[in-house]
């Protein structure tokens, strides 16, 4: 046997030998195979991508079916540009609060799962990872669209603040709402012009 | 899906190209429009005639029960993403340099043609 082998044969059954004189194996919790781990890491990952992906389509669902009265958002006499940047912006702030939840709790979990499985293997397997369904990917969950939602972050931000202020104390803004509907009425839609 | 629009010789602008290619990098509607057995403009637009990589064309005519048939394909790739696809679209319908037909197409794709 090789030294080195030898060393590391002694090492674990060294670290097989209780610590402690009233210390017994059967009293400490077990350490667990990393393969179970890695199973069980995958479990928690995929139930959380499933949790998260209905929600996402409770809160679409949600802000289809929400009609907000155009009136409140009258007064503020937006421009049409402030009005598309606004909305646009609090449309998907409100629905990324809705989903939030969620998919961060799925964004944790898939970091996990990379986590341990690199611990186990040395390596992480190739994504997508592919449920009964889909497939995902970690970036799929965590940061579709970066570019567009700092953008219109930035546009919004960029409003006049008191504009801004009035905007955010609307409670109906909040949640999910149909921004296509209340779009309409303060910016015709295609094909309206010319029933 | 009754207000989809019949949309006839379309051509895409700079932008809309760019939002296209955005939608394109979206490797999970990639990888079912590959696999995907009916080739209408709008598979064709969003995967790619030769593969995703391949010239966008122009004059492209889509039919209203071509929408349906997107709706369908977009019905196998996760509501994640599919969000992430209408978001890129509605940017698109909001702040892209288009106008007239490609303005039809982008509200069509943002909105499933609900409104």
């Amino acid at each position: 046997m090789h030294p080195v082998q030898t060393v590391v044969a002694l090492l674990t059954l060294i670290a097989a030998i209780p610590l402690a004189a009233n210390e017994s194996a059967t009293d400490a919790p077990p350490r667990n195979p990393l393969g179970q781990l890695v199973e069980l890491a995958r479990q928690n990952m995929m139930s959380a991508v499933d949790a998260a992906n209905k929600r996402v389509g409770y809160c679409v669902d949600l802000g289809k079916s929400t009609v907000v009265k155009p009136d409140a958002i009258a007064k503020l006499k937006l421009t049409p540009v402030e009005t598309k940047i606004a909305l646009f912006y609090l449309h998907f702030k409100a629905k990324d609060a809705c989903t939030a939840g969620a998919v961060n709790a799925a964004t944790v979990d898939i970091i996990k799962f990379k986590a341990i499985e690199l611990e186990a293997n040395g390596r992480n397997d190739p994504e997508p990872f592919t449920d009964s369904k889909f497939q995902y990917t970690a970036e799929d969950v965590c940061c579709g669209t970066p570019r567009i939602d700092l953008n219109a972050e930035l546009n919004y931000k960029r409003l006049n603040a008191e504009k801004r202020a009035a905007l955010e104390t609307l409670p109906e803004l909040k949640k999910p709402f149909n921004v296509f509907d209340l779009l309409n009425h303060f910016i015709p839609p295609p094909g309206s012009e010319n029933p | 899906m009754s207000k989809c629009p019949e949309i006839k010789g379309l051509d895409f602008s700079v932008s809309g190209r760019q939002a296209i290619e955005a939608i394109r990098a979206k490797q999970r509607l990639a990888n079912v429009l590959a696999v995907t057995l009916a080739v209408t403009p709008l598979v064709e637009i969003f995967g790619g005639k030769g593969g995703l990589h391949s010239p966008l064309g122009i004059g492209w005519n889509i039919a209203k029960n071509d929408w349906e048939q997107w709706a369908q394909t977009l019905g196998a790739i996760p509501l994640i993403v599919q969000e992430q696809v209408v978001k890129i679209a509605f940017d698109e319908y909001q702040f892209g340099s288009s106008s007239g037909k490609e303005r039809d197409f982008w509200f069509a794709v943002a909105n499933s043609c609900e409104r």
